[in-house]
């Protein structure tokens, strides 16, 4: 039954896309996050859906789009690069099977993220993408939520839609990108035009963000918690009344701790006791391992390259039989671990090119969202004063995932590659209003600096000027 | 039945921003990019038909320049020619 119903979905977005063929750039975008055809169990699993909407989307944008204002930017470049080194480094893989697994998915991964800019050429589809992936994210964010608020949980033990721990059906990951993705989630309230502002609009995202802030809690996710507090120190930013929103998320903090179990507690302590966890202690090992690694491998290693790590160490290992608890400090082998960090990810898997190619795609996406916002800040007319927002939506996404990235290992993570295709498709679209937005901050900045006689004098000038204009108007006429 | 529920809060509200994008014209253009080109396109216009009047006038101012020198230099000569 739920087979039938994610095809007829399919099969609907399909049909209207005959109509409007961006729709199945939107259709892959929802695939790819949710994968329905992971989800259901008989049909849909023998068909190739996210070929499908690949071919459709791409098809559709060849033959039958406009194309008008599409542009291969420096980004969609460095991330070709990134493809291409990673192909590179495919070929001398330390473990090739495994390379070869990762290999193929980070590829459609990148290869989307490149194509999709071409697409973003109009404002209603940069809102229409941002709008697929709040909601793509948002039906796992709702589901997870409802379960944790029902009295589920507990660190791997949530029951998400898919059960095999990979993508964002991971729970460190899925906590980042819904804690990432509430500042779009909050955009929608107030410059949303395909769901205009309306009490219902508000209601939805305010569950939603209620939702997005439960998962680091109810998966007991400590990157989670981590990029919560960045989220909170960024919107002190573009919060007016700064100590207002300081003890505003101290009471609410301080509320929410009774409801807090005693395992989470005690999950989050190990955040400043790495030595208490084994996961948390390997992460330090496999980081300084992949420096060492690095410097003998500086074109990087391939995909899965962690395989090669072995690692013995002493940490204290709790027994506890009846009342009593018994710690002791033991010798722990352990081989294979993950990298843990999305930095030293591709540091290992491809050298110290690649990490500059990924720190540079990053740090060029914050950059161009910063200027975007101060550069169309202030604009109050209804079809420029969501540029600003949204660009601070899109750098707040970044910041945060780079947060959580810091200690996981998402550096391929297909939805934040999208929110990179979305940050330069606002880009893109942006280029052409430049000059124009330029000349108006000018102006507003010179008349800022006038005396008031001399602005008298700019008044008079101008009214002159005009008056000069429609007498030649009338002339040629 | 929570997955149920998500599922499908999540799909209804994905089929109705579908449904609403297939009738929205601005999906495919913009129409703020169609005014900018239509400016520029203005502009440009304008600036030509300027150029274009400006140097008419040159040539106009040239002409009548020429033809009042050539006048005086013809009376001049005329005036040399009665003495």
């Amino acid at each position: 039954m739920l087979d039938l119903v994610f095809i007829a979905f399919i099969a609907f977005v399909l049909l209207l896309g005959l109509r409007r063929p961006f729709l199945w750039v939107l259709l892959y975008v929802y695939i790819d996050i949710l994968a329905p055809q992971r989800i259901g169990y008989t049909i849909i699993t023998e068909l190739q859906v996210s070929l499908i909407a690949f071919a459709a989307a791409f098809g559709g944008w060849v033959l039958l789009d406009r194309k008008e204002g599409s542009r291969f930017t420096l980004r969609q470049g460095l991330m070709l690069a990134l493809l291409v080194y990673c192909w590179w480094t495919l070929q001398g893989a330390e473990f090739p099977d495994s390379a070869a697994t990762k290999w193929d998915w980070v590829w459609k991964a990148l290869l989307f993220a490149i194509f999709l800019p071409l697409t973003i050429t109009t404002r209603a589809r940069i809102e229409a993408l941002a709008l697929t992936l709040s909601l793509s994210v948002a039906t796992i964010v709702i589901g997870t939520g409802l379960k944790i608020v029902l009295g589920g949980g507990g660190y791997g033990n949530l029951k998400f839609f898919v059960q095999d721990n990979s993508g964002i059906y991971e729970s460190s990951t899925l906590a980042t990108v819904a804690i990432a993705l509430i500042p779009l989630a909050a955009w929608f309230t107030r410059y949303g035009t395909i769901f205009r502002p309306h009490w219902t609009v508000s209601a939805f995202v305010l569950g939603l963000v209620f939702a997005s802030l439960l998962i680091p809690i109810g998966t007991e996710a400590r990157t989670g918690l981590l990029c919560i507090a960045a989220l909170g120190v960024l919107l002190l930013r573009y919060t007016k009344r700064r100590f207002a929103f300081v003890a505003a998320a101290g009471v609410l903090g301080l509320t929410a701790l009774p409801f807090l179990p005693s395992s989470y507690y005690e999950r989050m302590a190990t955040i400043a006791q790495p030595g208490g966890d084994e996961s948390a202690s390997t992460r330090l090992a496999v980081w300084s391992w992949t420096i060492d690694y690095a410097s003998r491998n500086p074109m990087g290693g391939g995909f899965d390259s962690y395989r090669a790590n072995s690692f013995t160490y002493v940490m204290p290992v709790t027994e506890e039989s009846g009342n009593t608890a018994t710690v002791q400090y033991r010798d722990v082998v352990d081989e294979g671990r993950a990298f843990h960090s999305s930095i030293f990810e591709v540091l290992g898997e491809q050298g110290y090119p690649g990490l500059l190619i990924w720190l540079m795609l990053h740090g060029l996406g914050i950059w161009h969202m910063e200027r975007i916002y101060r550069r169309w800040k202030g604009a109050s007319a209804e079809e420029e004063a969501w540029i600003s927002p949204m660009a601070a939506a899109l750098q707040m996404a970044s910041l945060i995932y780079l947060v959580g990235a810091l200690f996981q290992g998402i550096a391929y993570q297909p939805v934040m590659l999208m929110i990179i295709g979305l940050q330069i498709g606002l880009h893109s679209y942006l280029k052409p209003f430049e000059a124009a937005r330029l000349a108006e901050i000018a102006k507003s900045r010179t008349e800022t600096d006038m005396t008031p006689s001399q602005k008298r004098a700019n008044q008079r000038r101008e009214a002159a000027k005009a008056r000069g204009n429609s007498s030649t108007g009338a002339v040629q006429t | 039945m929570i997955d149920y529920i998500s599922l499908a809060l999540g799909h209804g509200l994905l089929a109705a921003a579908f449904l609403r994008l297939v009738m929205l014209d601005d999906l495919d253009v913009d129409p703020q990019v169609k005014a900018q080109k239509e400016r520029a396109r203005a502009e440009r216009a304008a600036a030509t038909n300027s150029g274009r009047a400006s140097q008419k006038v040159r040539a106009q101012t040239a002409k009548a320049a020429a033809k009042a020198a050539a006048k005086a230099a013809d009376q001049a000569d005329a005036d040399r020619s009665a003495s």
